[in-house]
């Protein structure tokens, strides 16, 4: 199954022809290829954390999802997932006394266990903080990403649109 | 279709084959590698503490108006 997705970057001299890979210290899901699910998810972090250029760009691409974890849509993936975590940060917890960041249990699911040899990616969720939202205090809407490990399950990569960063 | 055996074996393979210092270490490594790659406009406060077995530089900065936290051993 293929999904259209999201990615945002700052608006450089050139435009990108492939995503750029985000090894940011805190990013959701360890290193990889971040895309957004919504087009305006992938706006919000443009004016959000892509401001060092005054402008971003979002581009737009085809996800093949067959051999994603997908945590967000399938039952199944969501109960695997939550039952990995756990246990992976309660062993690490017992072992060390050390209580494990998001970005380092998932870090430790791509480099310790190789996850990234067997799946493609893992689609994830949590809850916007945002003015699209039509109904007062109800996140009725999902805020969902999509760490791709691997370039080959992302295809028609192109410049779909640029935004001046608001002010701050 | 994903192969959810083969992913859960491989978690459990990598914790059984943990020790306390191998997991210590790792865990350390990623926090350290997280303070080399900080950007040189973050501002830092620097504290240190002195536990029972081992002293602790605890760093925390701001970046772009984030909090960011890191430790060091």
């Amino acid at each position: 199954m293929k999904r259209v997705m999201y990615h945002t970057q700052e608006r450089r001299h050139v435009r990108l022809k492939t995503p750029i890979i985000c090894m940011r210290s805190n990013a959701w899901l360890g290193y990889g290829y971040y895309f957004w699910y919504d087009e305006i998810d992938a706006i919000h972090w443009g004016h959000n954390s892509k401001k060092q250029t005054g402008y971003f760009e979002v581009y737009k691409a085809d996800i093949e999802c067959d051999n994603v974890l997908d945590t967000v849509f399938n039952e199944e993936n969501y109960t695997f997932w939550k039952k990995q975590i756990e246990k992976a940060a309660q062993h690490i917890m017992q072992k060390t006394g050390i209580r494990t960041t998001l970005k380092e249990i998932n870090q430790y699911f791509q480099e310790r266990a190789s996850w990234s040899d067997v799946a493609d990616g893992i689609l994830f969720q949590d809850l916007p903080n945002s003015e699209d939202l039509l109904v007062t205090d109800f996140n009725y809407r999902k805020r969902i990403q999509l760490v791709a490990y691997k370039l080959d399950i992302v295809s028609n990569f192109a410049f779909h649109d640029e935004w001046k960063c608001n002010k701050d | 279709m994903l192969n959810l055996k083969q992913l859960e074996k491989q978690l459990d393979d990598a914790l059984n084959n943990e020790t306390s210092d191998s997991l210590t270490q790792w865990l350390l490594t990623q926090r350290n590698s997280e303070l080399e790659t900080v950007p040189f406009e973050a501002e830092f406060v620097k504290t240190v503490a002195i536990t029972s077995n081992m002293a602790t530089v605890d760093y925390s900065y701001s970046y772009n108006g984030a909090d960011v936290y890191a430790m060091a051993a």
